[in-house]
């Protein structure tokens, strides 16, 4: 027996974790919902570890993966979606990613959500969102995909609203849920078109097809523009990324688990998945522009710029994602597969492991404001050194996670021919090391600003910090590059190995000193960045006032602390669109229907006058005679009406009864 | 044949509706009772429609489902109003159609 076999029992566990935890967890449980969801966690992540070590040892089953099929539901002949689950490599390392965070994220919040309102309900989703995500890494079909990927979008909701009493909350889980269903439409158009095309939801068929060349290629274009705006609206690109910044309403370990690991690299996830087809559809192997490396580049760099100016410690972060989901995006549209994949890969550790440790200062501060820290770094040791690992991560220092797969980018970024991304990309290292270390200067360096009493916090928070510290810093080895990427070697499917053998463009770059003048380089912006920060924030060389003082500078900071204004643009956009039909409206009624009206009621008087003599004279008399009869009968009948509609509904359905049974004995 | 499994359940959903809209006080839950009989009736349209093995029964019950949340939508706006302005959902409480 095959153990990737069983990898179906991943989502069901964690289902029935949630159910269990659900109905049981207050009652069986005395609010201990953890004692449900976390075994099944455990045993998510033993598979995941199990399935990873025979992917390991086994290359052609990590290309190739195995399939499991049923048919789930019939809808006409030969016309049926089916349930099925595909693990490759690429779904192995998905399954670790996902069930590592998540199980951290679960013991973490024993500590940190501890005596806090909905408690129960609070594991219960957080189950069921892994079950989602879980079913979206496994599905082999586009169908279940979305299945899954709907089930994380409710339950994101339901987690951004977790404190849903005050208002701003549930608006922030509301802005959420419509901006990411905005984008939805653009997936459920582009797999109804790929079905159309196709006649197949299989993502192996789908690319097979694409790749040989039998998928339509205008409607290729169109499925392939579409489904890239659900990518749009789940992985937070321009224009549609406003909802992640506010979806740090939730409480912090949801923010670690679903708006910076798991939930937002959906959208990287699927487009990795079926990138045979959006090579082929976008001409990535062209090297030139194309949208998915235009959007991903736009992201990263006017989110690393947001990033700057935010006070908000949770929303450096959130911005911060935001940009890294850009890379990942733009470094699958300019063709590098592997090293897309591998940033994912690195970082939902590093990424998770930020946000855990601002929580675990935020749960000691009391407070999202950075100008109420600083100095924590004597108060809580352990959440500032294992931040520090995760800050040396993101901005791509040897030799942590992230300089391996932020690297891998830009490299081919600079081989693949688009240099231009690679311009940005150098870019947005520089400012990512400048944004994050403003960040921890003004949270753990200098003297500290707040009023309560901090104090490190306990093993349950501070535990998982470590524990995912360990990947953050040395994970990045398996991914070097050349031929030790042993990274490459596991998880890219055999779809993606046959579009990089039929592009010359797409083939895998040497290792030799271009390498690692390039990597020299990015790692050379990246401590500038971090002199820079340190410079202005540590030291305070710069007069304090610069802002105000200068123009040019504040009218940037005043765009840029009013995030493009793009929240504005969009309200303008709803209230433009309205103003405009509520006048015609307005208008319409005013001057059509009114005068119709008028009209109509001057001839109706005149007809009436004619007709009051004959009533009054020949039709008063019939009629009072038969009111009376009326008002006798009526007098009646009225005891009947209660105005119970109950009573009404039952006298209804004994009648039916009724007319039934008369129906069968006449049929008989 | 399978058909008589779908038809009881559809039976026993289609009782638990009725018993619900009879019994229960609660608006909501009348309203709910409803769904829960129009979804028994969905049952029957699907299983005699695969029986015959056409189409029919499964596109009939997407409008059923259509119309129904369209009922539940405007219904579930009525009992906000009746509760706005009476504070209680109670169907014993609004007889003003009383003869």
């Amino acid at each position: 027996m095959q153990i990737l076999e069983l990898f179906w029992l991943l989502p069901v566990v964690n289902i029935i974790a949630c159910l269990l935890a659900f109905f049981f967890g207050k009652t069986v449980s005395r609010g201990k919902a953890q004692v449900w969801t976390l075994p099944a966690i455990a045993f998510s992540w033993v598979m995941s570890i199990l399935g990873a070590v025979a992917v390991i040892g086994d290359s052609h089953l990590a290309h190739e993966g195995i399939t499991k099929t049923y048919k789930w539901f019939e809808f006409g002949p030969d016309m049926f979606f089916q349930m099925g689950i595909h693990i490759d490599g690429f779904a192995v390392v998905m399954c670790l990613v996902v069930t590592t965070i998540s199980m951290m994220v679960q013991i973490y919040s024993i500590g940190y959500m501890r005596g806090e309102p909905r408690y129960v309900e609070f594991y219960a989703v957080l189950a069921v969102f892994t079950a989602g995500m879980l079913i979206l890494v496994t599905a082999d079909n586009l169908f279940l995909g979305i299945f899954g990927w709907e089930i994380m979008g409710l339950t994101s909701y339901l987690l951004i609203g977790h404190y849903y009493e005050k208002r701003e909350n549930s608006n922030a889980a509301i802005k959420a849920f419509i901006t990411t269903k905005t984008g939805d439409v653009g997936l459920i158009i582009g797999a109804v078109v790929v079905y159309w095309a196709t006649e197949t939801f299989n993502f192996g068929a789908v690319n097979a097809k694409a790749l040989e060349g039998e998928f339509h290629a205008p409607l290729l274009l169109v499925a392939c523009i579409a489904l890239f705006i659900g990518v749009i609206g789940k992985s937070a690109q321009f224009p549609l990324h406003t909802w992640l910044p506010d979806a740090m309403a939730g409480p912090t370990p949801v923010s670690a688990l679903i708006h910076a690991a798991t939930m937002v690299v959906a959208g990287v996830y699927l487009v990795a998945r079926m990138w045979p087809t959006f090579v082929t559809a976008m001409n990535v192997h062209i090297a030139n522009v194309n949208l998915i490396a235009l959007i991903g580049a736009i992201t990263a760099i006017i989110a690393a710029l947001l990033a700057l100016v935010q006070f908000d410690l949770k929303k450096v972060l959130a911005y911060s994602t935001v940009s890294q989901l850009g890379y990942m995006i733009f470094a699958l549209g300019i063709g590098a597969w592997g090293a897309g994949v591998f940033h994912l890969f690195t970082h939902a550790f590093f990424k998770a492991l930020l946000f855990l440790g601002a929580g675990s200062v935020i749960h000691s501060v009391h407070s999202n404001d950075m100008r109420d820290m600083g100095g924590l770094r004597r108060i809580m040791p352990r959440t500032y050194w294992t931040w520090i690992v995760g800050t040396l991560a993101l901005c791509g220092v040897f030799p942590m996670a992230g300089f391996f797969s932020k690297d891998e980018i830009l490299a081919s970024a600079y081989h693949n021919g688009y240099k231009w991304v690679w311009a940005i990309g150098l870019a947005v290292a520089f400012l990512t090391a400048f944004y994050m270390f403003r960040a921890t200067h003004l949270t753990f360096h200098k003297n500290y600003r707040g009023h309560g009493h901090p104090h490190e916090s306990e093993g349950l928070i501070t535990g998982p910090l470590i524990f995912l510290a360990i990947p953050s810093a040395i994970i990045g080895f398996i991914g070097a590059p050349g031929s030790f990427n042993l990274f490459e070697k596991w998880a890219t499917p055999a779809a993606v190995e046959e579009t990089i053998a039929k592009y010359p463009v797409l083939h895998p770059h040497p290792v030799d000193t271009t390498t690692f003048v390039l990597a020299g380089i990015s790692v050379a912006l990246a401590l500038l960045g971090v002199l820079v920060a340190t410079v202005v924030f540590y030291w305070e060389k710069t007069p304090g006032d610069i802002v105000e003082r200068v123009a040019p500078i504040r009218y940037l900071h005043r765009f840029l602390a009013n995030k493009y204004f793009l929240d504005h643009l969009y309200g303008g956009i709803v209230y433009g669109i309205r103003k405009p039909i509520a006048d015609a409206c307005y208008w319409f009624n005013q001057n059509v229907i009114d005068q119709v009206l008028n009209l109509t009621a001057a001839g109706t008087l005149e007809l009436g006058k004619g007709t009051y003599l004959f009533d009054q004279n020949v039709l008063d008399g019939f009629y009072n005679g038969s009111a009376v009869g009326t008002d006798r009968i009526g007098g009646f009948f009225r005891k009947i009406q209660t105005g119970n509609i109950q009573q009404y509904a039952a006298v209804f359905f004994a009648a039916m009864a009724l007319l039934a049974l008369a129906l069968v004995f006449a049929v008989r | 044949m399978k058909l008589n499994l779908f038809l009881t359940l559809s039976a026993f959903l289609f009782c638990l509706g009725v018993y619900g809209m009879l019994a229960r006080r609660n608006a909501v839950m009348i309203l709910m009772s409803i769904e829960l009989m129009l979804n028994a009736i969905n049952i029957n349209l699907v299983a005699f429609g695969a029986l015959h093995g056409n189409l029919t029964g499964q596109i009939f019950a997407f409008f059923v489902i259509a119309v129904a949340a369209a009922e539940v939508g405007i219904g579930l706006a009525i009992v906000l109003l009746i509760y706005r302005n009476r504070a209680s959902v109670n169907v014993d409480d609004v007889d003003l159609m009383k003869g």
